[in-house]
């Protein structure tokens, strides 16, 4: 480090943080497969390459106590390991991934790293445990007695597949009663147990290796899977039975072993570590171009340049629309004037080309959501353990792109959800079995592209929401009172759960059920002008479906005039527009309302935003807008048009408002507010009317000499 | 040596003040502003400075006057704010002034107990009083007392 600038430590070390970050993902993405398919030796070698890379990258960047780890680590990553205790280390690699996360964490922070010892404590266990080696080697007999046979032979005639399944109980399992249950009851759920070897095996006697014959028609890697319980299980084999056959030798075995002889030459060589590893670290940067944006062909730009470019053409956008209106006035002026023609012509030109460099600028903000999407197997398989349930992750639509600064900003929430729908939407096993569903449960992100818009769903095949539930917290806490709750539909009732102090779950686990969080992910969508929507079934599942635009920076709006103002809406919240006078308003329950095609729409009065308020006039237009499942009318004197705005966003605080989400600039110079209709409408909008929602819209006046 | 502090004059009700001209970008005319809800009183809302939007305080509210006509000579004084543009709205801005250093007292003391913090220094040019203003204070969320105010108060003790 020593011969290093400062500046150019501090370079290294902001290189060094952008590619761990990348090698932590890529090490929780492998911990993952690892555990899906323990002892795959191919796996166990990625991940002993990304953890290499680690330490590597940390040493040269002075990050001693990582890299120390990361070498602790590599200890246990052999194809050995993997094929013995496959679970156990991917249990380890994750862990690994957490730890060297928080590491990394603290670094950026100059904060003293947390202490690795309880991987090093995890590392050691492992390396230790008894049955390491010699379950690594552990071949099935499958010896059947000729009356087991026979019966095998018979479910054969009958046309159901027999399999000789050898489970290996892991040592470590400390109720190895319970564990022989487990396993008995999987293998009874999934067919007919025909033999049992040993066969009298009690809780006390109950050898490490167990052997089954089983006829069923799930195909055996299901059976596998199924046979995988975590912490009980450490591996299992599963052979074809054939009748002529004495012992079958098992296809994962066999694989097992070659790889074993591999890793023999490795090893008669004088350093079989530093060796193998070189060999890897160089494998690793040649074969890892897609990950590494080290590539050529890839820039890795800082953010902020781009967003200096995007300013740039927003402006270009502004004076484009000034310009317009300055020809416009020419040609009013000088309608014969050749040199009218002319300009429109130039202008129509600049046009294209400035739309062409706006959707360029935005493409190069685009990434597409398995950026996101990515970290979330982790956390459902993390949360499903807790939890004690089987949850399966499916992704479609991963590489639909979005703008960067929004899939940043929806970490958080999608996370939310996510991790909701495996605490609360999906049941346990037994509940699931006892409904008739597959044990396993399923969540499904899925992300598409609607019009100017990103669709991003969070689906549960679980219980649906118990909309009775929470329509009686609301109540509870007051967020409504029981009468108002009688008149709602039940989309409204759905919708509840996003008040704050609402939640579903029975009870409060570590994980989630507080009931904070759902009012923070309607906010942050309210904060990147999306919408979030439920599509709830009971018994059946669960959908949150989140409508995003595609970038921050330029909207589609619709401006009006109220009093002597202008502001704008977005235009994708705007349902329709209708014409209205102060004779057709009714009041019902506290609330102005308006009776379109028999329905009932709550008024919000926009002039209460503009003091001197509304003009005198007695007719006026609602803007009716859509939020989640439900329509408000905006009163509006007039309608001003619709427009592309350029967002720039009101930093200032002593401007700041939660009711404006941004200004933008008109052809004429004129600054128009955008409103933040979530909040305009929550704070006008007189829907609920208990006294503690009803506050005052006047500004509480800091500052104001009273 | 140059022992001069440069600063931007303005006026407001009867009182001039003083800004350090390192921390003034520009003076416009008052332009058409555009009220922004839910913001403190003194803050006017927001303007178009050539594509940037920024937001504008009117001074003499901040300071307390009470009486406040729009006049011709009524100006926005642009200042950086901790890296951000403001517009300061004053009765009348006057040209660049040289005040030398010696010419600075510290705020008497009148200020401190009447809780008037944002005065800095009073500098005497020509025979004027020139109110220094520690534009970081003025800009905060608070409230403000009147200078004239604190003088009589003072007065009449």
């Amino acid at each position: 480090m020593s011969f290093f600038s400062d500046e150019r430590a501090a370079e290294l070390r902001q290189l060094f943080f952008e590619s761990a970050q990348e090698l932590l993902q890529a090490l929780n993405d492998q911990g993952l497969q690892l555990e899906q398919h323990p002892g795959d030796t191919e796996i166990v070698r990625g991940i002993r390459r990304t953890v290499h890379t680690l330490k590597g990258d940390s040493a040269a960047c002075g990050y001693r106590e990582l890299s120390e780890l990361s070498h602790t680590l590599e200890d246990v990553l052999t194809p050995e390991m993997a094929a013995a205790k496959g679970n156990a280390l991917a249990e380890i690699v994750l862990s690994a991934a957490d730890m060297f996360d928080a590491m990394l964490a603290a670094y950026r922070g100059n904060l003293q790293p947390p202490d690795g010892d309880p991987l090093r404590k995890m590392v050691a266990e492992l390396l230790a445990s008894p049955n390491a080696n010699s379950s690594a080697d552990f071949k099935p007999r499958f010896e059947w007695s000729e009356y087991d046979r026979a019966r095998m032979n018979d479910a054969i005639n009958r046309g159901r597949p027999v399999y000789s399944v050898a489970v290996c109980v892991d040592p470590q399992c400390p109720m190895r009663g319970a564990a022989l249950q487990l396993i008995q009851n999987v293998l009874q759920q999934a067919g007919t147990v025909l033999a049992q070897h040993p066969e009298d095996a009690t809780p006390n006697t109950m050898p490490d290796v167990m052997e089954f014959a089983v006829a069923t028609s799930l195909p055996p890697q299901t059976l596998e899977q199924k046979l995988h319980i975590p912490a009980v299980v450490s591996r299992v084999v599963i052979a074809l039975w054939e009748p002529v056959a004495a012992i079958l030798e098992d296809e994962d075995d066999e694989d097992s072993e070659t790889e074993q002889d591999v890793l023999g030459i490795t090893e008669s060589e004088p350093t079989p570590l530093a060796t193998g590893t070189n060999l890897e670290a160089k494998q690793s940067v040649t074969k890892r171009p897609s990950t590494s944006t080290n590539g050529s062909d890839t820039l890795r730009v800082d953010a902020e340049r781009i967003d200096a470019v995007m300013n740039l053409v927003g402006e270009l956008i502004i004076g484009k629309s000034m310009l317009y209106q300055s020809i416009s006035e020419f040609g009013r002026r000088f309608p014969k004037d050749p040199l009218r023609t002319q300009l429109l012509d130039t202008m129509a030109q600049q046009s294209q080309v400035l739309n062409a460099l706006q959707r360029s600028v935005m493409k190069i903000r685009m990434v597409p959501v398995d950026q996101l999407f990515r970290r979330f197997p982790r956390l459902v398989r993390d949360t499903a353990k807790a939890c004690g349930k089987d949850i399966v992750m499916t992704v479609s639509g991963a590489d639909t792109d979005l703008d960067k600064g929004i899939l940043d900003a929806l970490a958080e929430p999608l996370a939310h959800l996510v991790r909701n729908a495996a605490d609360h939407g999906i049941e346990t096993p037994q509940e699931r079995i006892a409904a008739g569903k597959q044990a396993q449960g399923i969540i499904r992100l899925n992300a598409y592209h609607q019009a100017n818009h990103v669709v991003l769903e969070v689906t549960d095949d679980g219980r649906g929401l118990n909309i009775e539930r929470v329509v009686a917290k609301a109540i509870e806490n007051g967020v409504i009172t029981a009468e108002q709750a009688s008149r709602l539909n039940d989309a409204e009732k759905a919708e509840l759960v996003f008040e704050s102090g609402v939640t579903t779950a029975e009870r409060v686990t570590e994980i989630s059920g507080r009931g904070v969080g759902m009012d923070v992910v309607r906010n942050t969508l309210a904060r990147l002008k999306g919408t979030i929507t439920i599509d709830s079934a009971p018994g059946v599942g669960t959908t949150f479906r989140l409508t995003l635009p595609l970038t921050l920076a330029i909207i589609k709006a619709l401006l009006f005039r109220v009093g002597t103002r202008i502001f704008a809406v977005p235009l994708s919240s705007v349902i329709e527009i209708t014409r209205a006078t102060e004779q057709s308003v009714h009041i019902v329950d506290n609330a102005e309302v308006l009776r379109l095609r028999e329905q009932l729409i709550t008024l919000v009065r926009v002039s209460e935003l503009v003091p001197g308020g509304q003009g005198t006039s007695n007719k006026f237009f609602i803007v009716i807008v859509g939020l989640g499942d439900r329509k408000f009318g905006l009163v509006v004197n007039r309608l001003v048009g619709e427009e592309e705005l350029v967002i720039k966003a009101i930093q200032d605080n002593l401007v700041s408002t939660e009711l404006v989400s941004g200004a933008s600039i008109l052809g004429d110079g004129t600054v128009v507010l955008i409103l933040n209709l979530t909040a305009v409408v929550e704070r006008l909008g007189r829907m609920r009317l208990s006294p503690a929602a009803q506050t005052p819209v006047k500004a509480e006046g800091i500052g104001a000499s009273a | 040596m140059n022992n001069d502090l440069h600063i931007v004059g303005f006026k407001i009700g009867s009182e001039t003040y003083g800004v350090p001209v390192s921390l003034v970008h520009e003076i416009v005319r008052v332009p058409d502003i555009t009220q922004v809800p839910e913001t403190p009183e003194f803050v006017e809302g927001v303007i178009n400075l050539r594509g940037k939007i920024i937001s504008v305080v009117d001074l003499r509210k901040r300071f307390g006057e009470k009486e406040i006509q729009p006049h011709k000579k009524n100006r926005v004084i642009v200042v950086e704010n901790s890296g951000k543009l403001v517009g300061l709205i004053v009765d009348a801005a006057s040209e660049v002034m040289k005040l030398p250093v010696a010419q600075v007292e510290p705020p008497p003391n009148v200020f401190a107990e009447n809780e008037i913090t944002y005065v800095t220094g009073v500098g005497k040019l020509n025979n004027r009083l020139i109110i220094l203003v520690d534009l970081q204070k003025v800009l905060t969320r608070g409230e403000l007392r009147r200078i004239g105010e604190a003088l009589e108060e003072a007065a009449a003790s």
